[in-house]
């Protein structure tokens, strides 16, 4: 333990003295200053925009006056998706997704107001995020920082002169890749500590324990994505015998790993699985209730057995006969008839962005990167399935509405609500899920990341043997 | 060997006949070296292929979008069938059918359901940009504004987040990696392999520099070209119809290469260790093509989300404000809109006739709050042009989007025309209506039809658009050309 210690001490020694390091290391710290506190400042618009639209609203649902209650369900809501706090540490696929969905009876609207779907070809090269930082820049200071480093003392003689006083190049490269992990998780460290000030500034003890469960988690896969940075770059530099080439061949390595393959695997995903067009989504729907789906029978059937049955029920031979009113309880059949078939269709389109997603997902286990940029957007609650998770509560909002709207204008005193009515329909609250949610979804990523640290770290204890370049 | 001062004539000027030898010479053992570097090859081919996939993905993008185009055109033609067939069939048959005969046009128009497409150019396959972000095709019914009913093609979040693999990534992204990979131990690759000093003895070393990067610079262009040649066949442009936007987009490439030619040509003029040009070169890289443009890219904050809601959402309560004029005050409102076409004076107004002069203050104020929307957008985007200076990246990638129409720009002026040509939609109709013109086949026919065209991309605002870039060569190319003087004597 003393060995790894004193080559520790003798390694940050060393980069203590180097002038470009001190030159990396500022650029490290401005760099993370600036993404926390702009990203922070923009999750305050964000948020300031968003809750001010909710509730405006809300407002404008709350006094409505007195209107009946299927024009109310016709009226509809309108939910906007809370801003997270940590999507400003990885806004993830945010600026692709809408934030805002109309919500009413009879038929379930597309979020709108995608970010990206107003802005230039600027935004296609990504915000610089802390997210970018950890998973992009990172790395790249790791490469540049610690490619030299076994080059180095063998140019200079100083590896003889380790290994003849007894320090094995096993002990020099371990030492050697723990100390640019733990110079780069320091980063990681102070930069989150700042985050967690700046969040518990914002929201007090309020799901407090929930973000500091993320942020631990958080930095803890970067530890392990920095030791797998360090590792390939020292154990590189030790096999090499020239440092440009070496450096020429890391940079390689990362543009692989970072820009062609995530781009190249989601555009292959786009191809393998072609989503349906709106166009043949809506007809879908529109020819599954004509013919019916699964257990269900044609619309029309569906509903001239609801009416029969309803009748029968109550004894009556006309529908106006019924002790209530019966537009409230058919359109609510109606209602229920087309959310299967919604669920059907919009489930397919789940699934075939799933498929899509599948291919990036799968090659996470050759690419590291691939699997630190799912895990991070999973942490941070800003990937494709908290959306999901978003439409799907939206969508459970609405189907409550609608069916308590419905159950009104079937058995409510008038036909017109009261003016006080809609203070008894509670707000739409989304729910944030917990982070075990978050990451049991991204098993293989965290198969990947565990398996490369693995064996990366086999190869640091048994492949140095074969290391014959002194 | 005799040392000349470089000119401008250098290259027709007889007496550097000996100079052109020398540079065939050194052209000529350039190639043979790269014919000897299996990795450089290697790297190449990869190249090659990964160009050919973003061509081919880019090509099957478009066939896509105009794949849902032409479902949409498919059902305009069956939906145009139908409205000829009524407007053709005369029912008076009954009282309440005579009373709504007036409004034929308004129903002939609601069975058309009119779409408006901004349609993929043949460049789009070459430089996707944000035309699939963007909504490409607007119901401009006479009931809604297109603003609030705006269909958004199903997406893959994750697919844009990623952005495309498409040829203008190719020449963005991995272009400049090749170059610095050809060109950054041009001077010190020889000093690593010992051989600088026999070359020095031979050759003045600003020479050589300069002789290397025209080879590598002449076998950059060629391989872009091919690729160019290659985009152009595949995506079915032709010299008939295309060739000012060829030219133009051929000018962006050149442009771009020599820039980054310049920028190498700079940091090896500082004769500096290779690992030290490969590590500054890297980061150049970085902090251009990464860190400027996305740091920009933060500056700039989401439209206001309240407007937004208002453009958007049109119906129910939002709208109740206008709903509850009197039949008077809805009429007088609707009289006193601005608009360029002949006003419609209702002599009888009916229900029907409030009914749409409310609907079009409806419309109007949605239009009015997307203006908003708009108008920030506009301002957002020349805030993202003004710091072009700092950002060349981005207006290369700015510049080949405008070849290819698919920058934001262009599509606010289609959604400019589109929201223009069904206002004027809605007079037309309007007009016949409350007026209680006659309504026949031949005024059907009459209809306005959306008629859109995208601005060319000249040369001169190519120029005007580059000029920083430009700037940025020469200023490269001067510093560096003192440098090799200075530090190679």
């Amino acid at each position: 333990m003393n060995k790894y210690w004193n080559i520790i001490r003798y390694e940050w020694l060393l980069l203590r003295r180097d002038r470009a390091f001190a030159i990396l290391f500022g650029f490290v710290l401005v760099l993370s200053l600036y993404t926390i506190f702009v990203g922070y400042k923009k999750y305050q618009y964000v948020k300031q925009q968003r809750e001010q639209a909710a509730s405006k609203q809300r407002k404008l649902f709350l006094n409505q006056g007195e209107v009946n209650a299927h024009m109310a369900a016709h009226y509809g809501y309108i939910v906007v998706k809370p801003s997270s706090l940590l999507s400003f540490v990885d806004p993830g696929v945010e600026p692709y997704t809408g934030t805002t969905i109309r919500l009413e009876a009879h038929q379930q609207n597309d979020p709108v107001f995608v970010p990206a779907s107003g802005q230039s070809s600027l935004i296609r090269f990504g915000e610089l995020s802390f997210g970018l930082l950890l998973q992009v820049i990172f790395p790249l200071l790791i490469i540049f920082s610690s490619y030299r480093s076994v080059i180095n003392d063998r140019e200079n003689g100083t590896l003889k002169l380790l290994l003849s006083q007894g320090v094995s190049l096993r002990t020099l490269i371990l030492g050697k890749v723990l100390t640019y992990t733990m110079i780069y998780l320091f980063f990681l460290i102070i930069s989150v500590l700042i985050y967690a000030l700046l969040v518990k500034m914002e929201i007090g003890t309020y799901a407090w324990d929930q973000i500091l469960y993320r942020l631990l988690f958080m930095i803890l896969i970067y530890f392990l994505y920095y030791f797998i940075i360090a590792s390939i770059t020292v154990f590189l530099s030790a096999v090499y015998n020239s440092s440009s080439a070496l450096l020429v061949t890391l940079l390689a390595l990362w543009f692989v790993f970072s820009i062609i393959m995530p781009k190249a695997t989601a555009n292959f995903g786009a191809q393998y699985a072609p989503l349906q067009s709106k166009q043949s989504f809506n007809k879908s729907m529109v020819e599954a209730s004509k013919t019916g789906i699964d257990n269900l029978p044609p619309i029309e059937e569906y509903k001239q057995h609801f009416r029969d049955s309803l009748m029968k029920a109550y004894h009556v031979t006309d529908l106006k006969d019924l002790p209530f009113r019966s537009s409230g309880v058919l359109m609510q059949a109606d209602e229920t008839y087309r959310n299967v078939i919604y669920d059907h269709a919009f489930g397919g389109y789940k699934d075939t962005i799933r498929l899509q997603n599948s291919i990036a997902t799968f090659s996470s286990l050759l690419n590291p990167f691939q699997a630190i940029k799912n895990l991070s957007m999973a942490i941070c609650a800003s990937d494709v399935e908290h959306h999901f998770l978003f439409l799907e509560q939206g969508e459970k909002y609405r189907r409550k509405l609608v069916a308590e709207l419905n159950h009104q204008d079937a058995y409510g005193e008038h036909e017109d609500v009261s003016k006080d009515y809609f203070h008894r329909i509670p707000d739409f609250s989304y729910q944030s899920p917990s982070i075990a949610w978050s990451i049991a979804r991204r098993k293989l990523e965290l198969t990947s990341i565990g398996l490369w640290s693995v064996i990366l770290l086999g190869l640091l204890i048994s492949g140095t043997l074969f290391i014959k370049k002194i | 060997m005799e040392c000349h001062t470089p000119r401008f004539t250098y290259f027709w000027n007889p007496i550097y006949k000996e100079d052109m030898s020398t540079r065939l010479m050194i052209w000529h053992y350039q190639f043979l070296l790269l014919m000897r570097n299996k990795q450089l090859l290697i790297s190449f081919l990869i190249l090659i292929a990964l160009a050919f996939y973003a061509i081919l993905y880019g090509q099957h993008f478009r066939e896509r979008q105009q794949t849902i185009v032409q479902g949409i055109e498919e059902k305009l033609a069956i939906n145009d069938s139908i409205a000829r067939k009524f407007v053709l069939k005369i029912d008076t048959s009954s009282e309440i059918r005579k009373q709504n005969f007036q409004y034929r046009p308004m129903a002939a128009d609601v069975i058309m359901r009119k779409f408006v497409v901004y349609k993929p150019s043949e460049f789009s396959a070459l430089s996707i940009g944000q035309k699939d972000t963007y909504p490409y095709y607007h119901d401009v019914n006479t009931n809604n504004s297109l603003h609030s009913s705006v269909i958004q093609e199903m997406h893959n979040p994750n697919k844009l987040q990623a952005g495309n693999f498409d040829l203008s990534f190719i020449i963005i992204y991995l272009i400049p990696l090749l170059i610095i990979a050809l060109s950054y131990n041009v001077i010190s690759g020889e000093q690593d392999l010992r051989t600088y000093t026999l070359l020095r003895i031979q050759i003045p070393i600003s020479k050589l520099i300069i002789y290397k990067l025209e080879f590598q610079f002449i076998l950059v262009i060629g391989l872009v070209l091919f690729f160019n040649i290659a985009g152009f066949l595949i995506s079915g442009l032709t010299i008939q119809d295309d060739l000012y936007n060829m030219l133009v987009w051929i000018s962006i490439n050149v442009l771009y290469i020599l820039f980054w030619f310049s920028i190498c040509y700079l940091i090896i003029s500082f004769n500096s260790s290779s690992s030290l040009n490969a590590l500054l070169l890297g980061s150049i890289w970085i902090i251009l093509v990464m860190v400027v443009p996305s740091a920009i890219n933060n500056i700039s904050n989401p439209p206001n989300e309240d407007e937004m809601i208002k453009s958007t959402f049109r119906r129910g309560r939002e709208t109740d404000v206008h709903h509850e004029l009197t039949q008077q005050q809805a009429l007088d409102s609707f009289y006193r809109l601005k608009h360029p076409y002949p006003v419609p004076i209702i002599k009888n107004p009916g229900a029907a006739d409030i009914m749409h002069a409310q609907r079009e203050l409806i419309n109007r104020e949605a239009n009015m709050y997307a203006g908003y929307v708009i108008k920030r957008q506009k301002n957002q985007f020349n805030e993202v042009l003004a710091y072009g200076p700092i950002n060349p990246i981005f207006i290369t990638q700015y510049a080949f989007n405008q070849v290819a129409a698919t920058e934001l720009n262009s599509y606010l002026m289609y959604l400019d025309s589109a929201e223009s040509y069904q206002t004027k939609r809605r007079y037309y109709i309007y007009d016949l209506m409350m007026n209680r013109k006659d309504f026949g086949i031949k005024e059907y026919e009459k209809f306005p039809e959306f008629t859109f065209q995208q601005p060319t991309y000249t040369f001169s605002k190519f120029s005007k658009d580059s000029i920083y870039i430009a700037g940025i060569i020469v200023l490269c190319l001067g510093i560096g050309f003192r440098q090799t003087k200075k530090r190679f004597l």
